[in-house]
């Protein structure tokens, strides 16, 4: 359980500092997958029902049905790279690192006051909501700020998972995909 | 009545959607205005509950279902001949039509719904359904203004998800524990980390969709951009809504005996909204922009109002019973002006009192009561702030306050007057439509504001404070 999170931090820096927007993309559908799996560990006991939901959820539209679609939006527009970050891919690789850092800290100190969840979980997922407003911050085009909001909302999914028992909504993937069509 | 109201919109916009007919579209939202209005005038009287426990007429709510109504009234007439000399097709009109059936159908859902999860939904819904409504000029500034409206507030909206997430672990983090009812009940039992950071995060979403500083910025491009009917309707009712969703968790802190943190930070981002508008208000060329810069700082004071507590709370309410009124009028007016200038250059025009003297006594008027000048509303409740601020003796603030609003007075009051005066004859010679409905909601507004201002009648007494003691510690 704690690798798969670990694994996630990982493709986290990997998208602070890479400037293809293809390779986001697979970052995104990875970060889904590990979604999957931690899900699939941490429910392992609730009904059918909820379950079917959530392996829809997870592998289905985060996995494979929204990369898919943001690399048919990227290679329609011929989008390759995001040119001229505000700060550069050396920069927003550290303060990313500085941020989970301070997911790291958030982690121990909530483990102190022991408020029933799980510490590291909580940390780094408000850790990763923050290192994904950052993303929307430092890039320019659209698409990434699209992207960007995908990682938050798996920051959010994340969350969800470290207080056991609360199922994440579905209605906000609904409200993307209506974005993104609305856009491009 | 509740379920009707709650469904008659959506029915609404599937028959609009199969007729495609200009004459439905119009009967059918100004029919269903006339009843939305009717009905919310009964819920004062009778309080409905056909759809317990999910939908509900309360003490807090019947004021915003009010005010929503007799906009969306007012809004409906204005709509009745928005179209008359536009080249716009029936297609696309309906589709405004829609769009604004399933915006009301929304709000309502939001206004009456008693579950924190559900007031959440329905408020995303709002986003979804006036997205269109901004875009609807279809120029590149529109969609612009569209696209950062839809991805502030979508962004601001998952906060207040990640809020209630908080909240609901706090309660043991069962959908039944979600209801405000029981919310207000356990609010002692629920551990204050929890309701301090689920707090945090819901003003934060809610403040989004409020249009308080510093998650403001889709605010002064979705007001200028959309149709005049519409920024009137989303400055007027949807700002109105958001200030709701945040009353019904600050009345958690309040059941919680935990207000400390809520009002801090309710009064920062009030005074963030006052600078932020005094800073830009200053220079923009936009009159509508401008506008939505005045409801920025409105809502702010209306932040502040219910933060600095005791009579100020009252005032809150009626800012925004007032703030409402007015700025749907200034609004309309605005469109008006849109109309026959087609410009959004305040620079552009002048004279206006000159060439269209209705058109520029709305204008006026509109301006004296924005101003807070006596004899309307909002010059009462700001005097309630201010002195209710003097009275707990934050003199600092009070002078930061009054700064404040005057310079963004000064902005506001140098635009206007120049647009009005002038001896120019600068008519655009072009024929364009001239009708009642261009002026008759505005002056509905304005009526109601001097009532208002001068005496307010004691059945409205009695539902503002009764609304007043739901967010008052006893």
């Amino acid at each position: 359980m704690e690798i798969l999170i670990i694994f996630f931090c990982i493709t986290m820096l990997i998208i602070s500092a890479v400037s293809r927007i293809e390779e986001y993309i697979k970052m995104l559908a990875v970060q889904g997958f590990i979604l999957f799996l931690m899900s699939v560990i941490e429910f392992r006991n609730i009904d059918i029902t909820h379950f079917v939901i959530m392996v829809l959820e997870t592998l289905g539209i985060k996995t494979i049905v929204m990369p898919m679609f943001l690399m048919y939006i990227v290679r329609k527009n011929e989008i390759t790279r995001e040119l001229e970050p505000y700060l550069s891919n050396f920069y927003s690789l550290l303060i990313t690192t500085a941020i989970y850092v301070a997911g790291l800290f958030i982690s121990f100190w909530v483990s102190g006051a022991a408020h029933d969840i799980r510490p590291l979980h909580f940390g780094l997922s408000i850790a990763t909501m923050l290192a994904a407003m950052f993303i929307i911050v430092n890039r320019k085009k659209v698409i990434t700020h699209v992207l960007g909001y995908m990682i938050f909302e798996n920051g959010i999914f994340l969350l969800s998972l470290s207080m056991a028992g609360e199922m994440p909504i579905i209605v906000d993937l609904g409200v993307m995909l209506d974005l993104e069509s609305e856009n491009l | 009545m509740i379920a009707f109201l709650i469904i008659f919109p959506l029915a609404a916009a599937v028959i609009l959607y199969i007729c495609k007919s200009d004459i439905l579209n119009r009967s059918v939202t100004t029919l269903y205005s006339a009843i939305y209005l009717a009905s919310a005038v009964s819920f004062t009287i009778q309080r409905p509950s056909d759809m317990e426990p999910y939908f509900m007429v309360d003490s807090l709510n019947v004021i915003f279902i009010l005010v929503t109504a007799i906009l969306y009234f007012g809004i409906s007439l204005a709509n009745i001949s928005y179209f008359k000399d536009s080249d716009v097709p029936v297609k696309h009109q309906t589709t405004y039509y829609i769009s604004l059936m399933l915006f009301v159908f929304s709000m309502n859902g939001f206004m009456l719904s008693q579950h924190l999860g559900l007031n959440w939904v329905f408020l995303e819904a709002t986003t979804l359904a006036t997205a269109y409504l901004i875009y609807f000029d279809k120029t590149n500034e529109a969609l612009e203004a569209a696209w950062k409206y839809i991805f502030i507030c979508t962004i601001g909206i998952s906060f207040a998800f990640v809020g209630i997430i908080f909240i609901s672990k706090g309660v043991g983090g069962s959908v039944e524990e979600l209801f405000y009812r029981s919310l207000y009940l356990n609010a002692k039992s629920i551990d204050t980390f929890w309701i301090n950071i689920g707090f945090l995060f819901i003003v934060l979403g809610y403040g989004t969709k409020m249009g308080l500083a510093p998650m403001h910025s889709w605010l002064p491009d979705a007001h200028s951009e959309a149709p005049s009917p519409m920024s009137a309707m989303l400055s007027g009712t949807l700002l109105n809504l958001a200030f709701l969703g945040i009353l019904r968790v600050y009345k958690i802190m309040l059941a919680a005996d935990d207000l400390f943190f809520a009002k801090n930070i309710l009064l920062i981002m009030g005074f963030l909204s006052l600078i932020f508008s005094a800073a830009f208000i200053l220079k923009i060329k936009n009159y509508k922009k401008m506008l939505a810069y005045s409801s920025i700082e409105n809502m702010g004071i209306i932040a502040i109002g219910i933060c600095i507590g005791g009579p100020a709370v009252f005032a809150a309410f009626l800012h925004m019973i007032g703030h409402s009124l007015t700025k749907a009028s200034f609004f309309l007016t605005a469109g008006n002006i849109l109309h026959r200038y087609k410009t959004k250059e305040s620079e552009k025009i002048d004279s206006l009192m000159h060439n269209d003297y209705k058109t520029g006594t709305l204008w006026l008027l509109s301006f004296i009561s924005i101003a807070a000048l006596p004899p309307f509303p909002l010059f009462i409740s700001e005097f309630m702030i201010v002195r209710e601020m003097i009275g707990q003796g934050r003199i600092t603030l009070t002078v930061i306050f009054l700064l404040l609003l005057t310079i963004i007075l000064y902005g506001i009051a140098s635009t206007i007057f120049r647009m009005l005066f002038g001896n120019r004859d600068n008519s655009p010679g072009e024929h364009f439509y001239d009708g009642i409905f261009l002026y008759l909601p505005q002056i509905m507004f304005l009526v109601l504001l001097l009532i208002m201002g001068v005496y307010i009648p004691e059945p409205a007494m009695k539902i503002l404070n009764d609304a007043v003691s739901m967010i008052v510690p006893k």
